[in-house]
Formats: structure tokens, C-alpha cells, sequence
């Protein structure tokens, strides 16, 4: 008995529904009864479709800055880091510097809706 | 996606949509039916929450999977008496369904819902596994060892009955 069989099987005890014509119907005179949705109005739809690719556009923009920043802030890390042990920055530089860093990543978070994705 | 394109995509998926709660209701054709409404109408109101993520078949799957879990969870709020349960059987015509295809409703009974959902997308509507995880928000690895005791399950079932003995 293999994984086919079983599906064989499956395929052959298939449920049919024949009322699909009157179920569509009925479904149909059931929306008639709701609002159009703004996004499939002819008229609002156009619209809502530009301000989806604007939203998409705004996301991606965010999330493009977002990474920068966040890669530009390791490098700025790993380049303090270095300092620290190569030729002995002091350690309050050391901590101003880190402090600076995780602010402009806060602040780049902050901007971005990177977190709502 | 206008309304007329919207009504032809979903009387293209309403019958698998119909197919997969009908066995999820164990045949009771006209609550699935009900629920299968309710899901598509949810699924026309919310459209614009539709990101086209996933395919547009299995984002109304979805959403008929969580209307049955939600109707499964109304009925078990406000239960009804035994007796009038068995009532209620006896005078269901929309059982018709479950004689017809007798075999698979017997091949599946064993199985919890969740294995049943799960068996069903995989083998009946041949759905991939990261399908059924967006359908069922299961994780891959629950939905390969819901399957995999279903496979057991349904195997024993098929080797007791010739037909399906090769």
C-alpha cells in the first residue's frame, strides 16, 4: 500500500456537489445584499490599487534605509571595536560611540514600519 | 480584481471549497454549505486584506478552515441534548452525501479533525505542505506527522478492503 493508493483512492471517493449552480446563485443575491468592497468598485478600485503600490513602495524604501543603517552601525561597531584593541581608545569614547550607534538604529526603527511587517 | 472577476474565481474554487468542509462536517451537506457561504462572503468583505501572498485558492481555504473551527466552537458553546441530537440525524437529508461516498467517510473516520483536514488538502485537493501550513497555520513538521499517522490509519484501512489491496 503506497502513498498513490491512498491518493487513488481519494481521488475516487471524490464528493461531487451538483447543486453548484444554485449555491452560486444564492451566494451571488447574498452579496448583492453586502456593500462593494472599495478595492473591486471600478471607480475606487483604480485608486485603492495606486495606494497599495505607493504602500508597497513606501515599505520598501523604509526597509532598504533600515538595512543600510543597521550595516552601516555593525561596521562603525566593529571598526570601534578594533580601535578599542589595537591601539586602546579609551573606554568612554568607547561607550559614546556604542550609545551613538544604537540611537541611529533606534531612530532609523522608529522611522521605519520595518517592526509591522 | 472587480466583482464579476472576483464571482468567476470563487465559482471556479467553490467546489473543492464545498468538498473539503462537507467531509470536515462528516457529510452534513447543508452546514457545510452554510459555513462554505459564510467563508466566501468573509472572503468578498475582507478582499482587500488579500496581499497576494499565497495563491488566491488557498487564502479562501483558509478562511473556510478557521468559519469551521469557529462554527465547531459556537456548537460545543450551546450543546444539544443527546436525544434531540439523534433526532436531528435521523431527519438530516443532507446526510445523503455521506452514503454515497460511504467508503471514504469510513476511511476517515478514526481521524481527528485536524488529521482529517490535513489528510484531505494533501491527498484529495493534492495541496502542497507550505499550502496547507498557510491553510491550517500549522507548522511543516505537525502536518508531516499528522499525515504520517493518517497514512498509517488509512492503510489499514485500504489492506482490510480488497479492492484497494495491490
Amino acid at each position: 500500500m503506497t502513498d498513490k493508493d491512498i491518493r487513488k483512492f481519494m481521488q475516487e471517493n471524490k464528493v461531487h456537489s451538483a447543486d453548484s449552480k444554485e449555491f452560486m446563485e444564492e451566494l451571488i443575491r447574498q452579496m448583492d445584499l453586502l456593500p462593494t468592497p472599495a478595492s473591486m468598485s471600478a471607480e475606487d478600485g483604480g485608486m485603492a490599487e495606486l495606494i497599495l503600490e505607493f504602500k508597497k513602495r513606501l515599505k520598501r524604501y523604509y526597509r532598504i534605509c533600515a538595512i543600510l543603517t543597521i550595516s552601516l552601525d555593525c561596521i562603525i561597531c566593529v571598526v570601534l571595536f578594533a580601535l578599542a584593541f589595537l591601539i586602546g581608545v579609551s573606554k568612554l569614547t568607547l561607550i559614546a560611540a556604542g550609545v551613538l550607534s544604537v540611537g541611529v538604529v533606534a531612530w532609523t526603527l522608529s522611522r521605519s514600519p520595518l517592526i509591522e511587517i | 480584481m472587480t466583482r464579476e472577476q472576483f464571482i468567476q474565481e470563487i465559482s471556479r474554487e467553490q467546489e473543492p471549497l464545498r468538498r473539503f468542509l462537507c467531509l470536515l462536517c462528516e457529510g452534513d451537506s447543508f452546514r457545510a454549505d452554510d459555513l462554505a457561504q459564510e467563508a466566501l462572503l468573509k472572503a468578498y468583505l475582507s478582499f482587500e486584506r488579500f496581499e497576494g501572498r499565497s495563491k488566491f485558492s488557498t487564502w479562501l481555504f483558509r478562511i473556510a478552515y478557521n468559519c469551521f473551527y469557529d462554527s465547531k466552537a459556537r456548537n460545543r458553546s450551546d450543546d444539544v441534548p443527546i436525544e434531540s441530537a439523534c433526532e436531528k440525524i435521523d431527519d438530516d437529508t443532507g446526510s445523503d452525501k455521506r452514503f454515497a461516498n460511504e467508503a471514504l467517510y469510513l476511511a476517515i473516520e478514526g481521524l481527528s479533525d485536524q488529521e482529517k483536514a490535513v489528510t484531505l488538502l494533501f491527498y484529495m485537493e493534492d495541496k502542497s505542505i507550505k499550502d496547507i501550513e498557510s491553510i491550517t497555520g500549522m507548522p511543516s513538521g505537525t502536518i508531516r506527522s499528522h499525515l504520517s499517522r493518517a497514512r498509517g490509519h488509512l492503510k489499514t484501512y485500504l489492506e482490510k478492503h480488497s479492492d484497494y489491496d495491490r
